[in-house]
């Protein structure tokens, strides 16, 4: 395993990591705006430092059940394609760097969805670490 | 002129002896033979007293007769003729005797005619009387009807008399029984107005103290709701407490993700960025714990500004149901009072009632002993009319009894005859 620090987010109760090398910025709560004839998994768009992002509810590519906090929801800005991209979660939980105290399990959780790259246990919760290059692949698969 | 029977003898006696002398001597101056001058004498003596005996005798016999026949008369009841011995020269015994006949024929007249008069009225009184006692005995059957009816109605009457008295003095009890209720009803009105009184001052007081417990619950509202704005300005600025915290949240985020991208070169920016991390997370836990609290207070002093709202359009309510129920004390109280007072009235009534009771009981006792009275009364008045009844069935039949002997005496009577005028009279 590449040692490399991983945003974790919260999705449908799940705790899911990002690695950290992918994510631009974390970007607070913004309703996006609807583009029309956007594709299905978009929500819409938001005004991210003058420049057009998408966003994408992390749950709709996961095939979870997407919900929002205002107050808590985060918007994780990740490299995509030519762009960016932004992909929605109910909440930030930190960065887990590779420290020593982060022990790998070969056993997976009780969720076993698609784009899983590995699932880490930390201090007792499950961590999810997520497959992004192919995650963000089925969406441009998607949305072509 | 007078001259008793017994002179009149003496003077014939007397007579015959002058005969007896004279003639002898009035013969010696006649010439007659000497057996003559001696018969003569005797002879003349005789003659005389014959002469003077058969005078006096047939006198005396015609008289009689007279007065025998006029005796008879009376005798036969013939009292219309009286004794007349004729126009005489010498009167004497018989005169005497003839007077007095005449005298008794008289008085027999007027007795007879007397006895008739009177024997007539009486069997005319008799009958009258008779009569009378029928009308009396059938007036008295009728009465004596008319008493038992009267009787009956009377015992009747006691009865009745005696079932009033009864219910009177029932009527006496239960007026005894309602002056001793109304007596209590009205010491407890009394008691009632002094208990309506007291709870009214008590009343008052507690209005005086709920009064003032709505003056401060007034206050506590215009306090609650001064706490809940003033929670609302604590909230907001948690609010912004918290919207720092995330944003330094997302801020420490952002560095330990771009001191990761460095590595070691940022590796201790990484660890400033997980300090400021902690802290802004345990800002905005504080911040979270604070939001809720307020959130908590908030709700807590919504509430009780609602309760306290709603309290005080309940306090006006209740200001004018304290009023309302002041007045309705008040009013009450008066009520309590006027009933007390009308209680009191009402038992004087009742006790004025109970005196009439007593006293119309007293009479009607007294009625009931006059109607027992009375019933004696006409108990013995029908006795006394049975008495009565044959008393006066006797005196009618005494009355026909006298009416017959008026009768027979009047027809043993009517056998004198009167004159016609004395019969007329």
């Amino acid at each position: 395993m590449r040692a490399a620090s991983v945003l974790v987010v919260e999705v449908d109760g799940e705790r899911f990591g990002l690695l950290a090398d992918r994510v631009q910025t974390v970007a607070g709560y913004q309703e996006p705006v609807p583009i029309p004839g956007r594709p299905k998994p978009l929500l819409g768009a938001l005004n991210h430092h003058g420049e057009l992002l998408p966003v994408a509810h992390l749950a709709s590519l996961l095939d979870l059940k997407p919900r929002i906090d205002p107050l808590r929801s985060v918007v994780a800005v990740v490299d995509w394609e030519d762009g960016l991209l932004g992909l929605l979660a109910e909440r930030a939980h930190g960065l887990l760097t590779p420290l020593s105290r982060v022990r790998v399990s070969q056993v997976l959780g009780r969720w076993d969805g698609p784009f899983l790259d590995q699932t880490l246990e930390v201090e007792g919760s499950r961590v999810h670490v997520l497959d992004l290059d192919a995650m963000l692949g089925a969406l441009a698969e998607r949305i072509r | 002129m007078r001259i008793e029977m017994g002179y009149k003898f003496i003077l014939g006696f007397i007579l015959v002896i002058a005969a007896v002398v004279l003639v002898p001597y009035l013969v010696r101056f006649l010439d007659l033979p000497p057996w003559a001058q001696s018969l003569i004498p005797p002879l003349a003596a005789i003659a005389v007293g014959l002469a003077m005996g058969s005078a006096l005798t047939k006198g005396l016999t015609r008289h009689v007769a007279e007065l025998r026949s006029a005796t008879v008369r009376i005798a036969d009841g013939d009292l219309r003729h009286a004794v007349n011995l004729g126009q005489r020269w010498f009167l004497d015994e018989l005169d005497d005797l003839a007077g007095a006949v005449n005298a008794m024929l008289t008085n027999l007249r007027q007795m007879v005619a007397h006895i008739l008069r009177t024997s007539t009225e009486v069997a005319s009184a008799a009958q009258n009387l008779s009569a009378t006692a029928e009308e009396v005995n059938a007036s008295t059957e009728e009465i004596a009807v008319t008493t038992e009816e009267v009787a009956r109605g009377v015992a009747e009457q006691k009865a009745e008399v005696e079932r009033v008295v009864h219910r009177i003095h029932e009527l006496e009890a239960g007026l005894q029984r309602i002056e001793g209720t109304c007596r209590l009803a009205a010491e407890a009105a009394t008691s009632a107005e002094e208990q309506a009184q007291a709870g009214t001052r008590t009343a008052r007081e507690g209005f005086g103290r709920l009064e003032s417990v709505l003056s401060d619950l007034e206050r506590s509202a215009e306090a609650a709701v001064a706490f809940s704005e003033q929670i609302r300005q604590v909230q907001r600025f948690a609010d912004v407490i918290t919207n720092l915290s995330r944003q330094t949240t997302l801020l420490a985020l952002n560095a330990a993700i771009e001191a990761s991208k460095a590595g070691e070169e940022g590796k201790g920016f990484a660890v400033v960025a997980s300090e400021i991390r902690k802290l802004a997370d345990s800002a905005e836990k504080s911040a979270d714990q604070i939001t809720a609290l307020l959130r908590r207070l908030d709700q807590a002093g919504q509430g009780v500004r609602g309760l306290l709202e709603a309290s005080r359009g309940k306090v006006a309510e209740g200001r004018q149901g304290l009023e309302a129920a002041g007045q309705a004390l008040g009013e009450i109280t008066g009520f309590v009072g006027d009933n007390a007072r009308r209680m009191g009235d009402v038992l004087a009534v009742i006790q004025e009632q109970v005196e009439g009771g007593r006293e119309i009981a007293k009479f009607a006792d007294r009625v009931a002993a006059v109607a027992e009275a009375n019933a004696a009364a006409t108990h013995e008045v029908s006795t006394t009319l049975e008495h009565q009844t044959a008393a006066m069935e006797d005196m009618a039949h005494a009355a026909m009894r006298l009416s017959e002997m008026a009768e027979d005496l009047n027809r043993r009577v009517s056998r004198f005859h009167l004159p016609e005028e004395e019969a007329e009279a």
